[in-house]
This record gives C-alpha cells, structure tokens and sequence, in this order.
C-alpha cells in the first residue's frame, strides 16, 4: 500500500496515494477515456470502408461494443468523471440528434419537387430546430417546474456552447457578408443568433447560472483547441505525405510482356507518323 | 474566393469574437501572459488528443500495408512526445483536466452545430422555388 507520508509545500502532510491519485486513475476509468479517444474513433471510421470490406462488416457491432463498453466503464469507476462525461455525452447526443433531423427536414423538404422529403416537412424542422435552443435554454436555466436536471458540470457545457456559438456565428457573419451575393435573410438570421447569443450568456451571468470564469475558460480553450488543431493537422498530414511518398506502389496488375510492349510501340509510332495503322 | 481575402476577413472576425469576450469577461479576464501560457498548453493538449484520435481513427487500415502501420505510431510517437513536454513543463492533463476539455469541446461543437443548422436552414428556406428540367421538359412534349 502506498502509505508513506511526506509534508507539501504549504505544510500540509500528505502520502503518497494523495499524490499519485492526481496522476494516475483506476483501470475502469482508463478504459473509458480509451475507448472514448481510441475505440470510438477506430469504429467509427470503419463506417468508411466499402461496403463488402470485412471493415465495413464489422462496424456495427465493434460500434454497439465500445459504446457498450462506455457505459459500463463510466458506471462502474471510483472517479465520477467518466459518468460526468458520459452524462453529458448522452444529453448532447439527444440534442444534436434533434438538431440535425429538424436541419435535415429543412433542407430536403421544401425547394426541390424531387426531394428525399415530402413538401410539407419544413413546419415541422423548423419546429425541432426551435426546440433545441428552446431545451438548452430551459437545461441551464433549471426552472422548478422542470422534471429533467441537468447534468453535472453542465454550465461548463453551457458557458463554451455559447462561445461556439457567438464565435461561429460572427464567422458566418463576415462570411456571409463578403460573399453572400446579397443573401440578407441568412445574414440577418446570424446576426440574430450571434446577438440572441450574447445576451443569453449575460443574462445566464447576471442569474448565477454561469459564472464569467466559465466563459473565460471557454473562450481560452476555444482559441487554444483551434490552435492546436491546425497545428496537429499540419504535422499529421507532413507526416502521412512522408510516409505515402515513401511507400512502395501495389501491385495491381502483371506488367506488360514483350509481345504487348512491341504492339504499344507500333500504335505509338503510327500515331505520331500521321500513318494508317 | 481569395485565400487573403478570406484570411483577413476570419483575423478581423477573431478580433471581434475576443474583444467581445473580453468585455463579457469583465473583471474575471485575466492578465495577458496568463492567458497566453493557458492558450500555449490549450494548443498541446488539443494537438496531443488530435494525433490520439487519429492514430485511433486509422485502426482499421492496419491491414492495408506497412505505410498505415508506419502513420498510426508516427502519430502515436508524436502524442507521447507532447505529454512528455507537458510532463517536462509541469502541465501533465490530470482526470479533471481531460474531464472538463472534453465537455468544453462538446459545447464548442454544439454552438458551432447551432448556428451551421440554422445557417443551412435560412439559405434554403430564402431560396425561390424551382423547377425540376425533366419536370419542365416533359409538359412541353405533353
């Protein structure tokens, strides 16, 4: 066990569990966090593959697996982030579910006469589109009659939602601005959403709701991840064209024999002679 | 659409995001160097992640040849190499840290969601009617 004590800096005594319980975490919460940067990427992307590749076969179990896994490492950790993470997780799920059927609805059921949707699925997306920002609002601001709370950690997810959100827009903005040819109802409708934004982070500051740390804590690491982003990009993408530039080419077909190499030569010679084959 | 153009139309939209930020921020803004250095190990981390993820990502190319093996553990090495200059610099990601990043980064990409949902939505909702040719071709037969 590891019981030695040793005294800290601020006179405090401490062992070296304490120490090593900042670091190091329990088997089932490693497990978590791998099969959440590893294993879900990894299954994921086997959803890529063509459709008869053993890849392609497998996606769906491994994918009912690691999400399986998921819950029963976040379940059964002595930390609670992994069920902090994972609560939250299922919560986004729903909501971006929500969002991105109301977006779907939008898009395909409306201008074209041949669309995958029927003409008069718009109300109905732009009713879900409506409901999304309406069930993020009603989350964070927990008013008492609402059955559902929020989960832990949840104004954290609030504060950076509406960094993403304000900053995503104010891009759209110039975007849309410069290169719009004149698109003035989605111009106005960022201007809506950048502005509906702001106030709602101040009214979520002026309640309590969020504090102005989260928000700066959000918008550092908004600047930060798209920094490291771009960065990591760079160096992955230098290191993939090293190694595909150094690859050796497969194997695909025999090469020519001589036979076909000579009846080549005879078709390329004709053709820059100007001849009749 | 001119890539300097576009450059300096996203750098004047960084300034307004974080000048407004700022003033959201008020007195809980920290000071530059602070913010700098928090910025600095934000940008490793993320990176650190990134290389995880895509390592990760790439698994089921393992069968495809030496080359993809060759990448997943170039990517590997280079996520290990930023934790090691995270553990050289005393900014080790604890289970709190990679807790609290991966719920900000959750929120980061719904707001983004958000406003590409609404954004696509307006663009077709503004869009006039139109016609499908084969629809139009086939009446003039008719």
């Amino acid at each position: 066990m590891l019981g030695c004590a040793f005294d800290d800096l601020d006179g405090h005594q401490r062992s070296l569990h304490w120490l090593l319980g900042h670091i190091y975490m329990d088997v089932h919460a490693a497990a978590f966090w791998t099969l959440l940067f590893v294993g879900l990427p990894g299954t994921l992307m086997l959803w890529t593959h063509r459709s008869n590749s053993i890849q392609r076969i497998g996606f769906q179990p491994l994918t009912l697996l690691v999400l399986i896994g998921l819950g029963i490492t976040a379940t059964s950790s002595i930390g609670q982030y992994p069920a902090i993470v994972a609560e939250i997780g299922l919560f986004t799920s729903f909501i971006i579910g929500i969002l991105a059927m109301g977006t779907y609805l939008m898009v395909f059921g409306g201008v074209t006469p041949v669309g995958p949707v029927p003409r008069g699925w718009r109300a109905s997306g732009s009713l879900l589109l409506l409901s999304t920002v309406v069930i993020l609002g009603l989350l964070t601001t927990g008013p008492e009659w609402l059955f559902l709370s929020a989960p832990q950690g949840w104004p954290s997810f609030a504060a950076s939602g509406v960094v993403g959100l304000v900053s995503t827009s104010i891009f759209g903005i110039v975007i849309v601005w410069i290169y719009g040819d004149g698109r003035w109802i989605t111009l106005i409708g960022l201007i809506l959403t950048s502005s509906l934004g702001l106030a709602g982070s101040l009214l979520w500051i002026e309640s309590g709701v969020i504090s102005t740390t989260e928000i700066s804590n959000a918008l550092t690491t908004a600047i930060g991840s798209l920094l490291g982003i771009i960065l990591s990009a760079m160096i992955a993408i230098a290191l993939m064209v090293q190694i595909e530039s150094g690859a050796t080419v497969p194997k695909i077909s025999e090469p020519l024999s001589d036979k076909e190499i000579e009846r080549m030569k005879e078709i390329i010679e004709v053709n820059l002679g100007g001849e009749e084959e | 659409m001119s890539m300097r153009r576009l450059a300096g139309a996203g750098l004047g939209a960084a300034i307004v995001v974080i000048t407004l930020f700022t003033m959201v921020e008020g007195e809980a803004s920290p000071v530059f160097d602070e913010r700098l250095l928090s910025i600095a190990v934000q940008a490793l981390w993320t990176a650190m992640m990134v290389w995880l993820i895509l390592a990760g990502s790439m698994l089921g190319l393992i069968m495809r040849g030496r080359a993809p093996l060759l990448q997943i553990f170039g990517l590997l090495f280079l996520s290990l190499s930023t934790l090691g200059i995270l553990a050289i610099i005393g900014e080790i990601p604890t289970e709190e840290t990679l807790a609290t990043l991966t719920i900000q980064w959750a929120g980061l990409a719904t707001g983004a969601f958000i406003v590409f949902g609404y954004t696509l939505s307006t663009l077709t909702a503004s869009l006039e009617e139109e016609e499908d040719p084969l629809l139009i071709l086939g009446r003039k037969q008719n």
